[in-house]
């Protein structure tokens, strides 16, 4: 595949991508924009292995959530934040509208673990079926349905204790 | 509550930044990721050119070394492999040998240094 090509493939899928990971990261749109290209540039890289039988947004979706889920391994923040605290950068990062608006999805987003949260955000903004979320993921069906049910409750709780 | 879950997601639009800027910052990424592979593939050419150098120079140097002691002229004594006086005696009864495969291993890495400078030079 060419530099070109691959460009065009990227500028057709980078809206969507970059959608899935603002959510992803609470509404950090530097952190969300800095996984995008670091994720595009390691899908450059490893153009060769990309199997054309696989569609480009899943191959590329895949890459997206693992580096940033290595991201948070290194920074050692595994876990979900236990404080509002931590959502302090979305009124700075993303436009204070968004901010305002989407803050109580933010808010209840961050409070899951980053493996639930990226089942919901697969499942509900990225539009994939249990099948290829467990492909991106690397894990079982079931284990998805258990993340995305466990991900719906809590969400449940949270945006009713929220209101 | 699948329903509310599904209207708060498919009503997420958040604004993102502008897609030309984030195409042309992942462009410019891309340059630094093409010329650092270009780096790398010159690198691994210049090292088999450096393998390639020293092993026709160590043939060459080796060649004339064996052809050199095998017609080694009368007044030059035969190669001695008799350790038992020792190694400063085994030295001493080679020294013309000793002198020969230094040179010649000088011979070898002066060739690969001095191809390794062209390299670098042609790099700059």
């Amino acid at each position: 595949m060419t530099r070109e090509r691959f460009i065009q493939l990227i500028s057709a899928e980078q809206e969507s991508l970059r959608r899935f990971l603002l959510a992803l990261c609470c509404g950090d749109s530097a952190e969300a924009d800095d996984i995008a290209q670091d994720a595009m540039l390691k899908a450059y890289l490893a153009m060769d292995r990309y199997k054309q039988k696989a569609k480009f947004s899943t191959w590329l979706c895949k890459i997206a959530l693992n580096t940033f889920l290595d991201r948070r391994r290194a920074a050692g923040s595994g876990l979900p934040s236990e404080s509002p605290s931590e959502l302090k950068s979305v009124p700075a990062m993303s436009t204070a509208d968004d901010a305002f608006k989407y803050q109580e999805l933010y808010l209840a987003l961050s409070k899951l673990p980053p493996k639930e949260r990226s089942a919901v955000l697969l499942f509900y903004i990225q539009g994939y079926s249990v099948k290829e979320i467990a492909n991106i993921t690397d894990s079982t069906q079931s284990a998805v349905k258990t993340r995305l049910s466990r991900a719906r409750s809590q969400l449940k709780t949270l945006i009713e204790n929220g209101r | 509550m699948e329903d509310k879950l599904k209207d708060l997601f498919d009503g997420y639009k958040p604004h993102l930044g502008d897609a030309a800027d984030f195409i042309a910052g992942l462009d410019k990424s891309l340059n630094s990721v093409e010329a650092l592979k270009d780096y790398r593939e010159r690198c691994r050419r210049d090292s088999r050119r450096l393998i390639l150098v020293a092993f026709l120079c160590g043939s060459l140097v080796g060649s004339a070394l064996v052809a050199f002691i095998l017609l080694r002229p009368e007044s030059l004594p035969a190669l001695s492999w008799n350790l038992k006086l020792g190694a400063l005696s085994f030295t001493v009864h080679n020294i013309e040998y000793a002198f020969m495969i230094g040179v010649a291993v000088l011979l070898v890495a002066s060739a690969v240094y001095f191809a390794k400078q062209r390299l670098i030079r042609e790099d700059l």
